[in-house]
């Protein structure tokens, strides 16, 4: 059975206008999320991981409108139309209601002088013709649902009174209420303390289960992915350098990237001793001052002279398994 | 008191004042505390890494500067050798003692001077000591001690400014600033939780090379369970102020009792999209430490809970091969 993509990103590029021109942050970055799969997009500070994820959501403001910030290129197909051609309005439709985000930082993100149980239900309340009785019920009732206690009460708080893990639940109830097909969850655990996180994850995974969610699952820890990802894109300086399902990524890295990033994450379950220490050399690149070539390449150790000239193509090496890099059948 | 131990605290206790402002600290009858370290009590041997663990606003990041000095202890002592550090003078002795014992900082963005070149900043802790007889030999203290750290070649790196150098590189500055003196006991508060993965293990190899190669005793201060298990020797699990476990590393992740402890190993996702998931999701958040529950301080999240938890205070013990504070194992 062919599976059906429900978010398809074709070639897109997102640059930022700064002082020394136009610099490019997404590099042509090619994505699929299927139907009721989740897509994990791991990369490190700087990979252009969140810029991909606005980007797709239109939220990067253009360039020509008011102080131009971000140009950006690229075809964004999300059930079969393209994001990009839509008027404002329309996207805003598609935003609030198919398509959800959850940002970092929950906390922040919240409004911080408007009810906690009103928040949650705006986007409802804008986009359809419900009455406002039926509405809190919704609400309570999805509030319930991300378990946070006592919802009619709290119904009625503001952000503040809500700590860090119930702020990201919050945002959670908040994106579900709309019954969106696609989640865009940007590393959804990261201001979290590990047994708050784990409940996060768990609340995610029966959302998940429950609501036949699809998901792009935007992180930099592994541990994340490999527990809540059926594929994985590991992005690299703007670029997709490794694609294929969660367990060849984990078994069968094949770029020398994703090679060292695992190599560079311990197993709890390790034995002590086992675990090397170690990193890659060499930090992420400046975007200000691209790389020519692969990259990956001043950091690599497989680096051979062509690796500085030539941009490496996305090789299939087996079904759905896809490799940026030109030494791949060598190393 | 033995001669392998390197550094001693002793019921160690730390209450921060609550600062009210004026008019309610006049009117209210007792001000309240925060109970940040509520009698912490460990040694930490000779050569020996030992890490602390828990999670935001347990207490570590408190207990690691009281055993510097760096904040004045409510109560309870620390014995560093044979010096009783929270009985000296702090004015003319502290500082000679400081030169055996030194820290580094989480956030390397932080912890420099921005003002100061490479130079100045490792250089300063050999002249507020006075270490060096001559600035020839303060120059090659200060190569010496960027060349460990693999920020070669020295000579370019000491007339650098902070703001000239990347993350990783900034916290190598500040472990060579701790290492100049070649310190007997070292204090690591989350040295790498602020780097990408692909650069923690480099700079934790060093971190480890040097305690090796300096003979020095180790405290390390994490949230990160998985990577103590592979630095630490032994490790004390803290929650609210208190450690709830300690004992060596291998038993205490193989085999943890405290419900805290398994709790805390459970949550952690592991980079292996094949391993078996043990399902131990304890519920709620660590609760305030302003007005800690009475008896066992993880009562209120505690799975096997019972009535005698929220009476009585678990005393620390030893059971079987390590010493455990929960009313489970107690008779």
């Amino acid at each position: 059975m062919e599976k059906q993509n429900i978010l398809h990103v074709k070639n897109l590029k997102a640059s930022l206008h700064g002082k020394e021109g136009l610099i490019r942050i997404v590099d042509g970055v090619d994505l699929k999320v299927f139907k009721g799969e989740t897509l994990g997009l791991v990369g490190e500070t700087g990979a252009g991981k969140t810029v991909t994820a606005l980007a797709i959501l239109g939220i990067l403001q253009p360039l020509g409108e008011g102080k131009p910030l971000w140009k950006v290129e690229g075809e964004v197909l999300f059930k079969d139309k393209d994001l990009r051609a839509l008027s404002k309005d329309e996207m805003r439709k598609v935003r609030g209601m198919e398509m959800a985000w959850i940002p970092q930082n929950p906390i922040p993100s919240l409004h911080p002088i408007e009810m906690i149980g009103h928040q949650t239900g705006e986007a409802v309340e804008f986009h359809q013709d419900i009455e406002t009785q039926r509405i809190m019920n919704l609400v309570v009732e999805h509030l319930g649902q991300v378990e946070i206690a006592d919802a009619e009460k709290r119904y009625y708080d503001f952000r503040d009174q809500f700590s860090g893990g119930e702020g990201q639940r919050i945002l959670i109830a908040m994106s579900l209420i709309r019954n969106p097909s696609l989640l865009i969850a940007d590393e959804p655990t990261y201001s979290l303390d590990v047994t708050v996180q784990r409940q996060v994850l768990e609340l995610l995974k029966a959302m998940k289960r429950e609501f036949n969610l699809s998901m792009l699952l935007i992180t930099h820890n592994l541990g994340i992915v490999a527990e809540m990802a059926d594929h994985v894109a590991v992005m690299y300086a703007g670029k997709i350098v490794e694609y294929g399902d969660v367990v060849t990524i984990f078994k069968d890295p094949k770029h020398p990237y994703t090679r060292g990033l695992l190599a560079a994450v311990p197993s709890i379950h390790m034995k002590k001793g086992l675990f090397k220490f170690e990193g890659i050399p060499g930090d992420h690149p400046d975007p200000r001052y691209p790389v020519p070539g692969c990259k990956f390449h001043p950091r690599c150790a497989h680096a051979k002279p062509s690796c500085s000239t030539e941009v490496p193509e996305m090789i299939e090496t087996e079904p759905e398994h896809l490799v940026a890099c030109i030494r791949v059948n060598e190393i | 008191m033995t001669k392998d131990v390197s550094m001693e605290a002793r019921n160690l206790v730390k209450h921060f004042p609550l600062h009210l402002g004026f008019l309610k600290t006049m009117l209210s009858k007792d001000i309240p505390y925060v109970h940040a370290v509520d009698g912490v009590s460990f040694k930490i041997r000779r050569q020996e890494i030992f890490g602390l663990v828990g999670e935001s606003g347990c207490g570590k990041t408190t207990t690691g500067r009281l055993l510097l000095r760096l904040v004045e202890p409510t109560a309870g002592e620390v014995f560093f050798k044979d010096v009783e550090v929270t009985a000296i003078d702090l004015e003319r002795e502290m500082r000679k003692l400081r030169r055996r014992m030194q820290i580094i900082f989480q956030d390397p963005y932080e912890s420099l001077n921005p003002r100061m070149s490479v130079f100045d900043i490792v250089a300063e802790p050999l002249r507020i000591q006075n270490v060096t007889e001559s600035e020839d030999e303060l120059r090659d203290r200060v190569a010496q001690a960027l060349e460990d750290l693999d920020l070669n070649p020295p000579d370019e790196f000491m007339y650098r400014f902070p703001h000239e150098l990347s993350g990783g590189q900034r916290q190598r500055v500040a472990i060579g600033r701790a290492f100049v003196l070649r310190p007997e006991f070292l204090v690591a508060d989350e040295p790498v939780s602020m780097l990408d993965v692909s650069i923690r293990s480099e700079v934790l190899r060093l971190l480890m090379s040097l305690i090796e190669r300096y003979n020095s005793s180790f405290l390390y201060i994490t949230h990160d369970i998985a990577l103590a298990r592979h630095m630490c020797n032994r490790i004390g699990v803290m929650y609210l102020g208190k450690i709830v476990e300690k004992g060596s590393t291998d038993k205490l992740i193989m085999e943890p009792l405290h419900p805290y402890t398994e709790a805390l190993i459970a949550a952690v996702p592991v980079p292996d999209p094949t391993a078996r998931r043990t399902k131990v999701v304890i519920k709620g958040e660590v609760p305030s430490a302003i007005n800690p529950p009475p008896g066992c301080r993880f009562h209120t999240r505690c799975p096997y809970v019972m009535p005698i938890c929220s009476k009585e205070e678990p005393e620390l013990v030893e059971i079987q091969d390590r010493y455990l504070a929960c009313h489970k194992y107690n008779g």
